[in-house]
């Protein structure tokens, strides 16, 4: 916190930038009193800034020899009165306490073993609040006066190769360094460095852009640069201030539906059998050669030979018919095709023929909560296995548009076993 | 049977966790700035004659080697000049420090104050032929490195005058012997590890000190240069200055291995008090000896602590009671150290204390006041261009953004 000026026994304390962005800050509090001693490293006050509150280290060891800038009310004025009075009598004073800029002096520290009675107080090293920024104090320069001894190299070097275009970075309007689309344009077209200078500029602190040269030229609209400059102007920042808060959300919500899914529908074709037939040809071929033919054996080779030759399915062609397909093999027969139906034989005590029973209720059916009235009706459960003298039932469950396909299965099935039972054998 | 081991290997751990914490409690190496011993009686009378100090023997920690002795001999102008160099890069960095508050100095500035002891001690045992490559805490090595406090503090105020004509800023200063400044986290440890193979490469019985940060030794590229620093018994030092945070981290909160010297591994280490000047003198003077004699790498620790915040911009005080700064300031200050031992060994006196304090002040403020003066560097093609090749090899121009900024390196602009 000391000044470089070494002569002075005392050096000014002044408002500290403690971040890169920071130019003003307000005093919190002091932590040490006129006449305090510190050593390196303790907080000598507390200041806020727009982004947060923040000690301020002592870098040395140091007597504190004056607070110039004190809090109002709350170390020497005590009252609101007091504070007005103050207010009255010293504005400037009032006005430093509240924001102090970056660089003024907020205090005088001393030296350890100085007398602060006989200390010469040095004069304040920053005239004037601001920032003592080296750069801006550049960049002033550089924009009151274009500074020929900045740039003589720069115009010299151009000249030489390219006299005309020399002018590029004299546009007293443009301290900045045009773009080079802007400077090639420029050279492009042959515009004189005067004629630069008129050229309106809408780009950020009178920058001159591609569109103004453009409209300039008369490319482009002369109003669009104008145009786009107000609508950036418009969207640098984000208007918030148009935005509702949004309604609650519903609570009650319509009961979820239910979706029905659309399962593949069975079908069961259902036919009469007598086995009478079969019983007849085993007996006898008992009785002939002594060999016992099991029923199972004839319900086998009756459910081979009906599903040989079968009218030609509806449902898409199986995989070992495609395959069969990509070798060229040609289907053994084009309009049937070998079927691969096993009927279900059980035994119904009684009943009549039913060629296909009304669908029975299915999960679907319980879960969408819809009862059949078919449902009501119930049939006695049929019981697996075979009689030999009453009626079976033979059927077959197949997918709906198989029926009619199923159905020619049962009849044949049904032929073989009741009037060709002695084919059966071989 | 398998969750049984499981179990006992839990119960196993912290049993071990414990014994070697308890281990490294004990010989941990101390951080007293005056810890180093001399008889009254042995100091001479002359200023040049060397005389013997004995160091603390908590000094050093060694890894996979002896280590150095604990003696050391020194003279009192040496004692005098170590005094006065620190006391000239704390001034110097007080400057700065000011400086950037008063927004002179813009854009990045990380200061030293409290390492001063690690750059003047490394300086004093290593001559001007030896190299020295360090990260962005930089002031203080270009200042023992030779160059002025003007060339400093002219470069971080953006001047001509500056050590990198004012391009360089507080990262980027460069000198004989010192490689810089280097702004990217860690990469100046393969870099050195390159300087040192030069040094092996030409002959010369020269070592470099790449040194890094305990913030940095985390990075991958350092185990890259230990690797082949090792392979190739290349004389490098790599010296971590762990200053016990990183940028708003502590230590032991960002690393899993803490121990910084026996990072190497196969490399064997050496952990130095960092806020004795005469320790860091010392255990440099070994290494230099060690690293050259065809040994090949070896790692350092230098324990020290920063006072200030990683940079301008951290207040330093978040991740770190300003109780423990005090502290730190009060109790273990390599400044008040020294000056502390030389004072009780009748070397100087309390005027002649004052005396050096008010030099380097003095000549510090003189410096600074003359950057302040110096221009800045004019806007010229001619400023822009140069340094980019080493004058007398640079091709007949470099490209501009456009043609007519072209530059031709042999019309002077």
């Amino acid at each position: 916190m000391r000044t470089t000026a070494s002569i002075n026994a005392a050096s000014n304390l002044n408002m500290p930038a403690l971040s890169p962005t920071m130019t003003e800050g307000t005093i919190s509090s002091w932590k040490v009193k006129e006449g305090d001693a510190f050593s390196a490293g303790d907080v000598l006050l507390e200041i806020e800034t727009d982004k947060a509150h923040m000690d301020v280290e002592a870098q040395d060891d140091g007597i504190v020899a004056k607070i110039m800038v004190k809090l109002p009310g709350v170390s020497i004025y005590p009252s609101a009165f007091m504070q007005l009075l103050k207010k009255l009598l010293s504005p400037q004073v009032e006005a430093g306490t509240k924001v102090v800029q970056v660089g003024s002096r907020i205090g005088v520290l001393a030296e350890q073993g100085d007398d602060l009675g006989s200390l010469e107080l040095p004069s304040e090293d920053s005239p004037g609040p601001g920032p003592q920024s080296a750069g801006t104090q550049s960049a002033k320069k550089d924009t009151a006066s274009p500074a020929p001894e900045d740039r003589p190299a720069q115009v010299e070097s151009s000249a030489k190769s390219t006299p005309d275009t020399s002018h590029k970075h004299a546009a007293p309007k443009t301290p900045h360094t045009s773009s080079p689309s802007v400077v090639h344009l420029l050279r492009t077209h042959g515009i004189a460095k005067d004629d630069i200078s008129r050229i309106p500029t809408t780009g950020p602190k009178g920058r001159l852009l591609k569109g103004d040269v453009l409209a300039f030229l008369g490319k482009i609209q002369k109003n669009w640069p104008k145009e786009l400059e107000s609508r950036i102007n418009k969207s640098e920042k984000l208007d918030l201030s148009n935005i509702k808060i949004a309604a609650p959300k519903k609570k009650a919500e319509a009961p979820k539906k239910v979706e029905k899914v659309e399962l593949p529908k069975n079908t069961e074709v259902k036919l009469e059998i007598s086995f009478s037939e079969v019983l007849k040809v085993q007996s006898k071929l008992q009785a002939a050669l002594g060999v016992h033919l099991p029923l199972s054996s004839f319900i086998a080779k009756a459910t081979t030979k009906a599903n040989k030759n079968l009218p030609r399915s509806l449902l898409p062609p199986s995989t070992s018919e495609l395959f069969d397909e990509i070798l060229g093999l040609p289907p053994a027969s084009p309009k049937t095709t070998r079927g691969s139906f096993i009927p279900q034989i059980t035994v119904l005590p009684s009943g009549p023929f039913t060629s296909s029973a009304p669908p029975e209720l299915d999960i679907i059916d319980i879960l969408a909560g819809t009862t059949l009235t078919t449902s009501a009706k119930k049939t006695p459960p049929p019981t697996m296995g075979i009689t030999a003298t009453g009626p079976n039932i033979i059927s077959l469950v197949v997918p709906a548009i198989e029926e009619e396909r199923a159905k020619v299965f049962l009849e044949r099935f049904k032929g073989y076993l009741e009037k060709d039972a002695g084919s059966l054998i071989l | 049977m398998l969750s049984r081991t499981l179990r006992s290997a839990r119960w196993a751990a912290p049993l071990r966790v414990t014994a070697n914490s308890y281990a490294t409690a004990r010989r941990t190496v101390t951080t007293d700035a005056a810890s180093a011993h001399a008889e009254k009686s042995a100091v001479p009378a002359e200023d040049d004659k060397q005389f013997t100090v004995s160091l603390s023997p908590e000094s050093f920690e060694n890894y996979k080697i002896d280590g150095p002795s604990t003696e050391l001999s020194v003279s009192k102008n040496e004692l005098k000049e170590m005094y006065l160099n620190m006391v000239t890069i704390r001034r110097m960095e007080m400057a700065a420090d000011k400086l950037y508050k008063e927004k002179k100095i813009r854009g990045f500035c990380h200061l030293s104050t409290g390492q001063e002891a690690v750059a003047v001690g490394i300086e004093r045992a290593i001559t001007p032929e030896d190299q020295v490559i360090t990260a962005y805490r930089c002031h203080g090595f270009a200042l023992m490195r030779g160059a002025s406090v003007k060339s400093i503090i002219g470069e971080l105020l953006g001047r001509r005058d500056g050590i990198a004509f004012g391009k360089g800023g507080s990262m980027h200063m460069f000198c004989k012997g010192f490689y810089g400044g280097n702004g990217i986290v860690g990469a100046q440890v393969p870099v050195g590890a390159g300087i040192g193979f030069a040094m092996k490469y030409m002959g010369r019985k020269n070592t470099t000190f790449a040194l890094y940060g305990d913030g940095a030794s985390n990075q991958g590229q350092v185990f890259e240069a230990y690797n082949m620093a090792k392979l190739w018994d290349i004389p490098v030092i790599f010296a971590c200055e762990n200053n016990k945070y990183g940028m708003g981290t502590a230590a032991n909160r960002s690393s899993a291995l803490t121990e910084y010297y026996k990072r190497g591994q196969y490399i064997p280490g050496l952990k130095v008090n960092g806020m004795d000047v005469l320790a860091v003198k010392q255990a440099s003077a070994w290494a230099k000896e060690y690293t050259t004699s065809g040994a090949g790498p070896m790692v350092m620790e230098f324990v020290t602590y920063r006072y200030g915040g990683h940079s301008m911009s951290d207040p330093g005080t978040t991740y770190r009671t300003r109780e423990e700064v005090q502290r730190m300031r009060s109790t273990q200050d390599p400044i008040q150290g020294l000056k502390q031992k030389i004072l009780d060994w009748g070397i100087v006196s309390e005027e002649d204390i004052k005396a050096l304090e008010k030099q380097a002040k003095q000549m510090v403020d003189k410096e600074v006041k003359e950057a302040e003066e110096a221009p800045f560097p004019e806007s010229s093609p001619g400023n822009l261009f140069e340094d980019i090749y080493v004058p007398g090899s640079e091709p007949d121009f470099m490209k501009g953004r456009t043609l007519e900024e072209t530059h031709y390196y042999s019309k002077k602009a």
